[in-house]
């Protein structure tokens, strides 16, 4: 009985290979590239500005040439590995992907499948020491946002919106001790510190990313320093808690807070004056040019084995929303996709990775 | 003849023990209290700005969801149980509240109804996991510990990632105002701190729960139904940790599953810190108002002071074991595991 | 005169898994009576309480109370019926107000809203308090704030209120050792009040070790050995000599307990206690222990010889004196550190203290000398094994193999794993508490033979028999300890036994 069993699942599995084998035959010719865009979750607004940019992207192309499929791997390392083999293996080689692992180390599994399966694509945000596309043929490039560059533009900004522009006591509220994002927007602020001798920072503390953590420090600095103009925060989401703490002592606008990564709340609260200024990921750009990354490379334009280190590592501008910029970043990115112009690969571009 | 002084002299010296740890305890169980009244001293002295009535103020309103948590697992750990359902189910209760408010992500405004279906259904879940726990003979800390996760997952599919912020005007009151001084939030948990105290010293149930943590055989042989207890201590913690939760959404104005991160544990740190023993049947909701008294100012203190964030967590571990060192019994004869 | 009838029982007959602990027992309580109950430790005494109290179910046999029909299933039962229960350990709770233990249970009376009204229930304690002649207590107080002998007074006080009848009647309590750890002040006091409760025509049932207090309060007393109700004495046909040979157990024949193999003690002193005292429960305990030597401490619960041991095995810490090892003085903080130091004890309550049920043979008897089984800083498991073998043969444990776990063994084979441990130790020393206990006829003689090997290898050894004859027919030398003293010693050589009637005169 059992034996009978094995034959049988044998015998249907190979029939499905053997279908799926041959649809892959015909597919090669007949259907359109398939434009996968492996991410977080399709619940979260960022992401799915990766899927928009790269939707973007597909509409410069002629109709039926690709189509764009989201694969939320729903912060599962697992889940990112085994849809990029499925979609792999039921598409052949007529695949390119723009991937955001979900763990750095993630990466390295990622560019071996593709590298066997002669797939092209690109990466974004982060990758373990010592892995680049540098190595590989098929993994294109990849590209991060400089965060030495977010942490001075939000510290000069703020401090040039003080009363006397560059004088002022500033607190300071890190995220995670250690974290990379972290250490980078430390450098940053550092750096716009030594710019503006007159800056005095009273007291510097970690609040781990958390708007309640934020809070309950804040609240205890408002009981030490009587004397504050601003208050760096390395992240929207612990401003967000820092401005509820300044409002219960009817602090909010009066005494500066930054942030970064743009989430919705901490936008509004630029417009409303809350936040003096925060940085958005562009996830359009970030989605849109690393599919057009790989797709220049899969359609022959560039050929990545020929290009520099540089070329091929990049980090890219997020958008410095402040109280002036403000409408132009809702009329080009909220009530509208922004449109860039995909052939000039040089674009995005902002620096190269060192 | 000798034999009769033999047994005097065996009595007396037995009297004298246990005179001598009777004296032992009582002098324990004012320890708490003594640490609370050192440790504003020495913060006085040194941290500059913390003797000042706004610092008080900061104190109290950074103690309020503290002491609602540790309001609920005091009769826990009274019991001998343990409650670590706090992380989801208070996260549960923060995220759902601000979706059902008015907020910035949907369209509902169920105001109050809102809140108090939170804290009904939260209180049920309590329920849940006492009946399981006591039912299904299963330890307190795996029961909760399981709820807290599913709880957690359930609240990040809430809002689908992207959290609400919150609209609803009378949160802003809440969080924003005070009366004769004192934060809103703190009145809160002033009223649940009394009403525990009720609880524990004015009802029978308050009787059974040092009963039942004291020796469970002596609560069965009179004849009272011990599991009906249990549910009940468990339905009272879930309360106040929806209330938390609620709460924790009013002060952060966010409704996210962080608002549950990190409370349980302070809040155990707190009713044992205070002399609740883990093992059961010692201490109270007097204990844990000064045991949360006393977590709050160390963390209030060490910022203030300007200790480095790399080490602020090892003194504050260094000093919550050193309270716990002077305030709680070291029975030599007993196993702590 | 004859007296009204309150209680009855009949034939009533307790048997556990190895042990007949009660057998046939008939006794009947009268109006106003106090009975006194003595025996041996493990005469049966407290296995009538518990049957009397509803802790425990009997096998066999019936009460009646009031000519009604008596099967308590639970305490509360009990109490229903009129009977309430002082218990040795006590059982208020500490961190509630007396008068919360005195009503615990029966707050509903004081409830208002399920608010309880305190200072009625304070109020209404002082006054079940002082039914009993208790006053000066504060009953708003914490318990733990009371020393011993006034928790007593609480707790006998809140027994007659919870054995009070619906139907007023008279009840009965049951006193079980009351006057252990009082002085003799407390005592006086405590008789006073016995004496006004059954006044009123209530009962009391006294269990104590202190045969001149059973004397002084009893109407009546029961006799009780091995599990039997030997004989019933008027108070004025009874006195302490009477009791005493109605008391002492059957002497078992010499063979029984290898009385041949029975070793001289060589005069190589191997410890030496000199002045041990440990505070509250013995005083200037003095002894030595030689090669070869087999010492019984014998005395009844409370006489501190159970605290004497945990001090020798480093369980308690002595609050005086010194115990030396080969003239070298060691302090032990822990049992660890006296196993280091040569001492190895075998606990009373196996299954908690000795075992690990759930290893196996093996792993049980290699526990306490791993040195011996290790290779190259790991366990062998192949010694170990060979080890178990070995000692499974040698002593006869009867199970399928090393590989089964402890707790599918029969107590018997249990405490021969136990042995085979010492065996395997080195530990010169060693402290035998209750070695027998829960043990059948055939396996106990296996464990005395034992014991036999052991001193003819020279190990000194400390024994708490389970019986007083045990005692006796193991020891070369036996000590009797009463109220925390040594009150008496007595050589033991095979061929001059002391008798058990004398050497309880020393111990009650």
């Amino acid at each position: 009985m059992k034996k009978i069993m094995l034959i049988a699942v044998v015998a249907i599995l190979s029939c499905g290979f053997a279908f799926a084998s041959g649809e892959n035959e015909k597919s090669s010719t007949k259907e359109p590239l398939t434009i996968g865009v492996s991410m977080r979750s399709t619940s979260s607004e960022y992401h799915m500005q990766y899927v928009a940019g790269a939707q973007a992207f597909v509409d410069t192309l002629p109709e039926g040439t690709a189509v764009v499929q989201m694969l939320p791997c729903e912060s599962s390392d697992d889940k990112q590995i085994n849809d990029i083999k499925a979609l792999i293996a039921s598409k052949g080689d007529n695949v390119i992907l723009f991937v955001d692992p979900n763990n750095a180390p993630n990466i390295t599994a990622i560019a071996e499948i593709c590298e066997d399966a002669g797939v092209y694509w690109s990466s974004v945000w982060n990758t373990p020491e010592g892995i680049t596309p540098l190595n590989y043929e098929y993994w294109v490039a990849h590209q991060s946002c400089d965060g030495v560059k977010q942490g001075y533009d939000i510290a000069v900004n703020m401090f040039e919106n003080f009363e006397t522009p560059g004088v002022g006591k500033i607190l300071v509220m890190e995220g995670m001790l250690a974290n990379t994002a972290n250490v980078n927007r430390m450098i940053g602020l550092r750096q716009a510190l030594e710019e503006y001798p007159q800056i005095e920072v009273l007291d510097d503390q970690a609040a781990d990313w958390s708007t309640k953590k934020a809070l309950a420090v804040t609240e205890t600095w408002l009981s030490k320093f009587d004397e504050i103009d601003g208050i760096w925060c390395a992240c929207d989401d612990m401003a967000l808690g820092v401005v509820q703490a300044l409002r219960a002592k009817g602090l909010d606008k009066k005494v500066l807070v930054t942030g970064v990564d743009g989430v919705a709340d901490a936008i509004e609260g630029v417009d409303n004056g809350d936040l003096i200024c925060t940085i958005a990921n562009n996830g359009w750009l970030q989605g849109g040019y690393g599919v057009a990354y790989a797709y220049a490379a899969k359609t022959g334009k560039i050929k990545p084995t020929e290009m520099s280190a540089g070329e091929r590592m990049f980090y890219t501008n997020g958008y410095l929303i402040t109280k002036d910029t403000y409408s132009d970043y809702k009329a080009n990115f909220i009530d509208s996709t922004p449109i860039y112009d995909y052939n000039d690969l040089s674009f995005p571009v902002a620096k190269p990775m060192e | 003849m000798n034999t009769q002084n033999g047994k005097s002299q065996i009595a007396l010296e037995f009297s004298q023990e246990m005179e001598r740890i009777n004296r032992k305890t009582r002098l324990i169980n004012t320890m708490p209290l003594i640490i609370l009244f050192v440790l504003v001293f020495i913060m006085s002295v040194v941290a500059e700005g913390f003797f000042s009535l706004y610092n008080f103020q900061t104190i109290l309103s950074q103690l309020s969801i503290m002491l609602v948590m540790s309001m609920g697992l005091t009769f826990v750990i009274l019991i001998g149980s343990i409650d670590l359902s706090g992380e989801g189910l208070g996260g549960f209760a923060g995220a759902v509240t601000s979706l059902l408010v008015l907020n910035g992500k949907n369209t509902n405004n169920f105001g109050i109804w809102g809140i108090l279906f939170v804290i009904v259904a939260v209180t049920l879940i309590g329920i849940l996991s006492g009946v399981i726990h006591v039912k299904g003979k299963m330890p307190s800390f795996m029961v909760t510990y399981s709820i807290s996760s599913i709880m957690a997952g359930f609240a990040v599919l809430s809002y689908k990632g992207q959290p609400a912020m919150i609209k609803y005007p009378f949160f802003t009151q809440l969080s924003q105002g005070t009366f004769i001084g004192i934060p809103i939030l703190t009145w809160i948990s002033i009223i649940v701190f009394c009403i525990a105290y009720i609880l524990q010293t004015r009802t029978k149930f308050g009787t059974y729960l040092f009963a039942i943590g004291d020796n469970e055989n002596i609560v069965r042989n009179t004849g009272i139904n011990i599991d009906l207890v249990k549910v009940k201590v468990f339905a009272w913690s879930a309360f106040c940790i929806g209330l938390a939760g609620v709460m924790g959404a009013v002060r952060i104005g966010r409704g996210v599953v962080d608002i549950g991160v990190g409370i349980v544990f302070p809040a155990i740190t707190a009713v044992v810190v205070g002399g609740t023993s883990l093992s059961g049947g010692k201490g109270g909701v007097v204990n844990s108002l000064i045991g949360a008294l006393i977590v709050t100012i160390i963390n209030n203190g060490l910022i203030l002071l300007g200790v480095s964030t790399y080490i602020q967590a090892a003194v504050q571990g260094i000093i919550i074991i050193a309270a716990v060192a002077l305030s709680v019994e070291h029975d030599r004869k007993g196993i702590c595991k | 005169m004859q007296k009204e009838n309150i209680l009855t029982i009949n034939g009533l007959t307790k048997q556990y898994p190895g042990t007949l602990a009660l057998s046939d027992v008939s006794i009947n309580i009268n109006k106003g009576e106090i009975i006194g109950l003595v025996g041996e430790n493990g005469a049966g005494k407290s296995t009538l309480l518990k049957l009397i109290m509803g802790l425990e179910q009997p096998t066999k046999g019936d009460m009646q109370i009031y000519g009604k029909k008596y099967n308590p299933k639970t305490p509360l039962e009990a109490n229903k019926n009129g009977i309430g229960m002082v218990f040795q350990e006590q059982s208020l709770i500490q961190n509630l107000s007396v008068s919360e233990n005195i009503f615990f249970g029966r707050e509903d009376s004081y409830s208002k809203f399920g608010f309880v009204n305190k200072n009625k229930m304070n109020k209404d304690a002082e006054e079940v308090l002082s039914q009993v002649n208790v006053s000066g207590i504060k009953t708003s107080k914490k318990v733990f704030n009371y020393d011993f002998a006034t928790r007593q007074m609480i707790e006998i006080a809140k027994v007659f209120y919870v054995s009070q009848r619906e139907d007023e009647k008279n009840s009965i309590i049951l006193l079980d050792e009351p006057t252990s750890v009082l002085s003799e002040d407390e005592v006086k006091l405590l008789f006073k009040n016995i004496k006004k409760f059954v006044a009123k025509g209530d009962s009391v049932i006294f269990v104590s070790h202190r045969l001149d207090e059973v004397l002084e309060i009893s109407d009546r007393i029961y006799v009780f050995k091995d599990g039997q109700n030997v004989c019933e004495l008027n108070k004025e046909n009874a006195n302490e000599n009477i009791l005493y040979e109605k008391m002492v157990g059957k002497t078992a024949s010499g063979e029984y307990y290898k009385l041949n193999r029975q070793v001289t003690p060589s005069k190589k002193e191997l410890m030496k206690i000199e002045k041990l005292g440990l505070k509250g429960y013995f005083n200037d305990i003095s002894f030595s222990l030689h090669e070869g030597e087999v010492i019984g401490i014998c005395g009844v619960i409370g006489s501190g010889k159970e605290e004497l041991c945990e001090v020798i095995c480093g369980d308690k810490i002595p609050t005086s004196g010194t115990i030396k090892i080969h003239g070298e003085e060691k302090v032990s903080k822990e049992p660890y550190q006296s196993l280091r130091n040569g001492i190895l004890s075998i606990p009373k309550e196996r299954r908690e203290e000795a075992i690990i049920p759930d290893n196996t043979i093996s792993e049980n008897i290699s526990m306490s000398n791993y040195s011996k089984i290790k290779l190259n800083g790991f366990i062998s498991k192949k010694k170990e094994d060979e080890q178990a073998q070995t000692f499974m043969e040698e002593l006869n444990i009867k199970a399928p193999s090393i590989f089964q776990k402890v707790s599918n063994l029969s107590g018997g084979n249990a405490q021969k794993v136990v042995f085979a441990r010492i065996l395997a130790s080195d530990a010169p020393i060693l402290l035998l508490n209750h070695p027998t206990r829960g043990v059948d006829i055939g396996a106990k003689e296996e464990i005395y033979s034992l014991i036999r090997d052991l001193s003819e290898q020279n190990k000194g050894i400390i024994v708490i028999g389970d019986t007083l004859d045990e005692s006796i027919g193991l020891s070369s030398k036996i000590l009797v300890m009463k109220d925390g003293t040594l009150t008496h010693e007595f050589d033991a050589p095979s061929d001059n036994k002391p008798e058990q009637l004398d050497i309880v005169k020393y111990m009650m």
